[in-house]
């Protein structure tokens, strides 16, 4: 499947996350990380940031934590980032 | 620029409890948001987008939530203060209005660079073109420009600046005609007239009269017969002696100092104003020079410079000369120096040695006579 993915992306040019909905997540230096293509979220506090993101779940530890811009698909958040990690639960 | 500050926008404060929900809720309805930060539990400020604030109202009220709007930000707040302050924008239009008025008028001229050219007359043909103090003129400057050089004869190059309410203009006059054709002779050198034959042109000079380089020998014009001047090329004959001289005092008792060799050294390091590594020696010496150095050591990242002060010990020597020896050498010296000041194509007639007595000194002058001729 993902070799079906790989051969349109080539023909269409587009980025391969668009096609397939995979997230991105760009760390903008700063202390901003954007992070595309996420579905909701489930964890909102000042240390912690969890987005549900197709199968898994995107955690954003850190301090002072804020959500600097919000739309459907796209969030920017920002403050002091410690940790930017994967994990098929909450954790 | 940022989208909420571009467009207008709210800043809102929503009350309530679980706000995950209402973050999934938001991008459900694609509503966006800014800035967004928990004041204190239960207190959400956000920033949102004047066409959304609608919309997330509606879908608060079903959450159960409740919004505050705090403070409007972007363009609809400078229009909204500007509709209640139109005092103050009335104001500014008026003094936008009074500026441009005002830099219409002309108050002042400044006029530069003339030194024939009255400044009255400049002054009546630029009013002559159009252009009034205490008036609103328009007018294009490159065509007061072309009056002005049209119309007053001495101008070479005419600029025109409208500055604030002063009006500038930089005149630069036309040089004054020299003929070439009716040039005096004029000496060459400090001379003394031998001979002094007019052909045309006119002289007050006569032979045996001292001449200084430069001074008019024959004007280039004659007097008719009725004492009206007529100008001509002036043609003449004139020959005369030339003196190149040099000097030199000799005292007969010479004070001078002589290092002995001894030497006290002080030195220290700067960064820009910053001094380290100072030594701090005493002077001793009653009688001394003083030699100061400052050595760039490194210009890597900063430029560190080695300031060194060394004192000379000197003792005083009386040296008595003796004429009748020095004579010689400091006279072939003098003429060697005299004879670089004669022209090339003038021969040297005769070399006079001078030495004159003065208590105790001697001035040696050297005089390489030449004879010269126009």
């Amino acid at each position: 499947m993902s070799q079906f993915f790989s051969n349109i992306t080539k023909l269409t040019g587009l980025p391969f996350n668009e096609i397939t909905s995979d997230f991105k997540v760009v760390y903008l230096g700063g202390g901003s990380v954007f992070i595309s293509n996420y579905v909701k979220i489930i964890i909102y506090n000042t240390e912690l940031i969890a987005l549900k993101v197709k199968a898994n779940v995107l955690n954003i530890e850190g301090k002072d934590l804020m959500i600097k811009q919000l739309s459907r698909g796209e969030i920017i958040v920002d403050g002091k980032i410690n940790k930017i990690y994967l994990s098929k639960e909450l954790s | 620029m940022r989208k909420w500050f571009t467009q207008s926008s709210y800043h809102i404060k929503i009350e309530g409890n679980n706000f995950v929900n209402f973050f999934n809720v938001l991008i459900k309805n694609n509503i966006e948001v800014y800035n967004v930060k928990r004041s204190e539990v239960g207190v959400l400020e956000v920033v949102v987008l004047q066409k959304d604030l609608k919309k997330i109202t509606t879908v608060i009220n079903h959450l159960g939530f409740s919004i505050t709007v705090l403070n409007i930000l972007g363009f609809s707040k400078l229009i909204n203060g500007a509709k209640y302050r139109i005092g103050y924008v009335v104001g500014l239009l008026l003094s936008i209005i009074l500026l441009i008025l005002a830099n219409q008028f002309i108050f002042n001229y400044k006029i530069l660079g003339t030194e024939n050219i009255s400044i009255t007359q400049v002054e009546k043909c630029i009013e002559n073109f159009g252009v009034k103090k205490y008036t609103i003129n328009s007018f294009d400057v490159k065509d007061l420009e072309q009056y002005l050089s049209n119309n007053i004869d001495d101008i070479s190059m005419v600029s025109v600046i409208k500055k604030g309410t002063t009006l500038i203009i930089n005149i630069k006059e036309k040089l004054p005609d020299v003929g070439s054709d009716f040039q005096p002779i004029t000496a060459q050198f400090n001379m003394l007239i031998t001979k002094l034959d007019i052909f045309a042109g006119f002289s007050s000079l006569q032979v045996g009269d001292s001449v200084m380089k430069g001074d008019v020998l024959v004007y280039p014009y004659v007097f008719n017969s009725s004492g009206e001047i007529v100008k001509c090329t002036p043609v003449a004959d004139i020959v005369g002696k030339v003196w190149f001289c040099e000097s030199e005092l000799v005292v007969k008792k010479e004070i001078v100092f002589a290092r002995t060799g001894k030497t006290i050294k002080n030195s220290f390091y700067t960064i820009r104003d910053f001094v380290f590594l100072k030594t701090n020696n005493k002077n001793t010496f009653t009688h001394f020079e003083v030699v100061e150095k400052t050595v760039l050591v490194s210009n890597i990242f900063l430029p560190i410079s080695l300031h060194t002060t060394t004192y000379f010990e000197v003792i005083e020597k009386t040296i008595n000369r003796d004429i009748e020896k020095e004579k010689d050498n400091i006279t072939s010296k003098l003429i060697a120096k005299a004879k670089t000041q004669v022209p090339t194509n003038i021969l040297i007639e005769n070399e006079k040695v001078i030495i004159s007595n003065y208590d105790d000194k001697h001035i040696i002058s050297v005089y390489l006579e030449a004879t010269v001729s126009f």
